[in-house]
């Protein structure tokens, strides 16, 4: 599992790959928190996660989602999910991380959903 | 045809176990999807017995037998810890945001529902659990 950090104007964007399961789930929480650490700052307003390369989420995966949540809100910081695949969505339904996580069909419906200048900045290239 | 794995219940018998799962799901040309809600109820299950354990009785060895009749996926998976029922355990409460919520708590939840039966029962010195999971695309 890989997890690669792009900031779009006020919004990051987290790129995960690879499967997240008891060994893996330790590193997205930790990544999670990199970026979380940082919001609050009138600069930084959210965190999407974009899930798009993430074919596999176990429990463990979903309490690593779930920390970062809680540490997010507890910021006041906002944080949503992109992309989801086939076996992660079902996994989302089955636990109701709607209620946890806000989740998008796409990056730019994900990043519309925090800030206009994100988008902006989405669409204009490769991150800054 | 019945494939069958024994693991010593250790962290690094979970990649074995996947790579059982993986195995035997493209034997029985299981698409990736399918195999990948395999690999979760395994998943699961393993960390059941490896990471909250059996009580004072400890799991040394877990037993898994995988095979396929018809449209139905047969999971025979058994630990010789000490007696448990998973089926009793409560199913968590989903319905609150996200200070309510606990963060954990989900595992079992998630096999249960990825199967269409489940039954367990406790033979001699082993907890036996036997899940019929419908394959789907």
């Amino acid at each position: 599992m890989t997890a690669e950090e792009a900031r779009f104007a006020d919004v990051v964007i987290l790129r995960v790959a690879g499967r997240v399961d008891q060994e893996t789930s330790l590193g997205l929480q930790e990544a999670l928190q990199r970026v979380i650490e940082g919001i609050g700052a009138p600069s930084l307003v959210g965190l999407v996660i974009d899930f798009s390369r993430v074919p596999y989420i176990s429990s463990a995966g979903l309490r690593a989602l779930m920390v970062g949540a809680k540490q997010c809100k507890a910021r006041g910081g906002k944080i949503a999910l992109a992309a989801l695949q086939p076996v992660v969505r079902e996994v989302f339904q089955i636990s109701r991380f709607d209620k946890v996580i806000a989740t998008f069909e796409s990056l730019p419906d994900a990043l519309g959903s925090m800030s206009q200048a994100a988008v902006v900045a989405f669409r204009a290239g490769p991150a800054r | 045809m019945v494939a069958r794995i024994t693991l010593p219940n250790d962290r690094s018998s979970f990649f074995d176990l996947r790579a059982f799962a993986e195995g035997f799901a493209a034997r029985e040309g299981l698409s990736d999807v399918m195999g990948n809600r395999l690999v979760l109820i395994l998943e699961e299950l393993f960390t059941n017995v490896h990471k909250f354990g059996r009580g004072d009785h400890s799991a040394k060895v877990i037993d898994v037998g995988l095979e396929r009749v018809g449209d139905d996926l047969l999971v025979a998976f058994a630990d010789d810890g000490g007696a448990f029922n998973p089926l009793g355990l409560p199913i968590p409460r989903m319905d609150r945001n996200v200070d309510e919520r606990p963060v954990g708590g989900l595992g079992f939840h998630i096999v249960r529902s990825m199967t269409r039966k489940l039954r367990y029962e406790r033979t001699g010195s082993w907890n036996r659990l036997h899940l019929v999971c419908a394959v789907r695309p």
